[in-house]
């Protein structure tokens, strides 16, 4: 995990999808390995808005976290390379499908609050 | 074939979908999925086509024809209603742009999803499926459109138009596995002339690149092909279009037989049949086979069959 980059704890996280992101395959399944570091994806910057990084979702629905929140049920998130803003939330290898579903529960769920139109294809 | 989980969060930069989670990864598995076949993603939520490529290292990627991208719930303002009069007036359109047939696309997908029971009864078996297949081979997505099609005819064997579709789509997706399927039907003493014209076409697409001699070996046997066509079972039904078609590629062989006078013969049938067709209206002006003919049978064999 060295050398990738941390995010600050009051960065919005975006994962594209209707949290509890379980339909049809649940959230430990969705898991990947990025840049060396094991886990599912997201869109997470500093300073940037709810828009700039919901516009890479094309899905209807998004869940909206920040790193701080991620961080105080005891996972991490970094920088990993994708497209747009792409970061990777970090979670063990034998993750549980209890604990995945436990920290989905962390993201809220909202509108896409970009046009159609507007999201990157 | 069953659509493929996809994560859509997890894109290259490239916005290709990585396909390497386990989610992924067992649904490619229990489908037999390779590097080069066409397949639907979904995330439950969306669903797109997309082409199966694998990097060197071999980890799986779809690349996704996003102009196929459809939403599965429809919007919660929509109304069965709605989503048919907006189908219906899309599908009676003329010339429809490439964003009409996504449209058609994704409204097909709500019209399923809203339609009430009594509806669902009357939509006769390969519908829906022979719609996608029409608006995908309509976007140039043939292997896609292919496998709709081939779904339709699944739903309803005995379709000649369905039949017919299949094979023209195979044809151009793989011309030899039409030219192994056509001899089968031709046959086939129950196959209808609609078949059997589409039958007549493949077998003029392959002649095209055969050396002369080799073309001679076989212009017994597509005159044989297209005589029976003309005899089988349904010509009187057959659409103009279609039988313009048969009627076109007995003139082109002829033509290419040096039977110059005959060709022009079945051009004028075709010019009986409809007045406007200009490609038959330039072929009466050929005295040789050449790459003026060579190139209006291209445009007469890529003729839209959407309407078939």
């Amino acid at each position: 995990m060295s050398g990738l980059e941390r995010l600050p704890d009051e960065a919005q996280v975006v994962r594209c999808g209707q949290p509890p992101f379980d339909q049809p395959k649940p959230l430990h399944e969705r898991c990947d390995e990025h840049d060396g570091v094991y886990g599912f994806s997201v869109q997470s910057r500093g300073n940037q808005t709810l828009e700039a990084l919901a516009v890479w979702c094309l899905n209807n629905r998004i869940g909206v976290t920040t790193v701080g929140t991620i961080r105080e049920r005891g996972y991490e998130v970094v920088i990993t390379s994708g497209s747009g803003f792409h970061a990777t939330v970090i979670v063990p290898r034998d993750w549980t499908p209890e604990a995945a579903r436990r920290l989905a529960e962390s993201f809220e769920d909202r509108e896409n609050p970009v046009a159609k139109t507007e999201r990157h294809r | 074939m069953n659509p493929i989980f996809a994560d859509f969060n997890s894109m290259t930069e490239s916005r290709q979908v990585r396909l390497t989670c386990q989610g992924s990864q067992d649904d490619l598995r229990a489908g037999g999925i390779l590097p080069g076949d066409w397949v639907w993603l979904t995330d439950g939520e969306m669903e797109v086509g997309a082409r199966i490529e694998a990097d060197n290292e071999g980890r799986t990627y779809g690349v996704p024809a996003w102009d196929t991208l459809v939403y599965l719930d429809p919007e919660p303002e929509l109304s069965f209603p709605t989503v048919w009069s907006e189908l219906r007036r899309l599908l009676d359109l003329d010339g429809r742009t490439s964003e009409d047939e996504s449209r058609v696309l994704q409204l097909l997908t709500w019209f399923l999803a809203l339609a009430p029971p009594e509806v669902k009864e009357m939509i006769p078996p390969g519908f829906t499926e022979s719609r996608r297949a029409a608006v995908l081979r309509a976007l140039g997505h043939y292997e896609l459109a292919q496998q709709e099609i081939v779904k339709a005819t699944a739903s309803d064997p005995a379709n000649e138009n369905y039949v017919c579709r299949s094979l023209e789509l195979l044809s151009r997706t793989d011309l030899n596995r039409a030219l192994h399927e056509a001899p089968r039907l031709v046959n086939d003493p129950s196959t209808g002339a609609t078949v059997l014209a589409e039958c007549v076409n493949i077998l003029a697409i392959y002649m095209e690149n055969l050396s002369e001699q080799e073309f001679d070996e076989k212009f017994n046997m597509i005159l044989k092909w297209i005589d029976r066509s003309q005899n089988a079972p349904g010509i009187e039904n057959i659409r103009v279009g279609l039988l313009g078609q048969v009627l076109f590629n007995r003139g082109m062989a002829l033509l290419r037989g040096n039977q110059i006078q005959a060709a022009r013969g079945y051009f004028e049938k075709i010019l009986e049949l409809n007045p406007r067709d200009q490609v038959a209206q330039q072929a009466l002006s050929l005295n040789h086979y050449d790459a003026s003919a060579r190139h209006l049978a291209e445009l007469y064999r890529a003729r839209s069959l959407s309407a078939a």
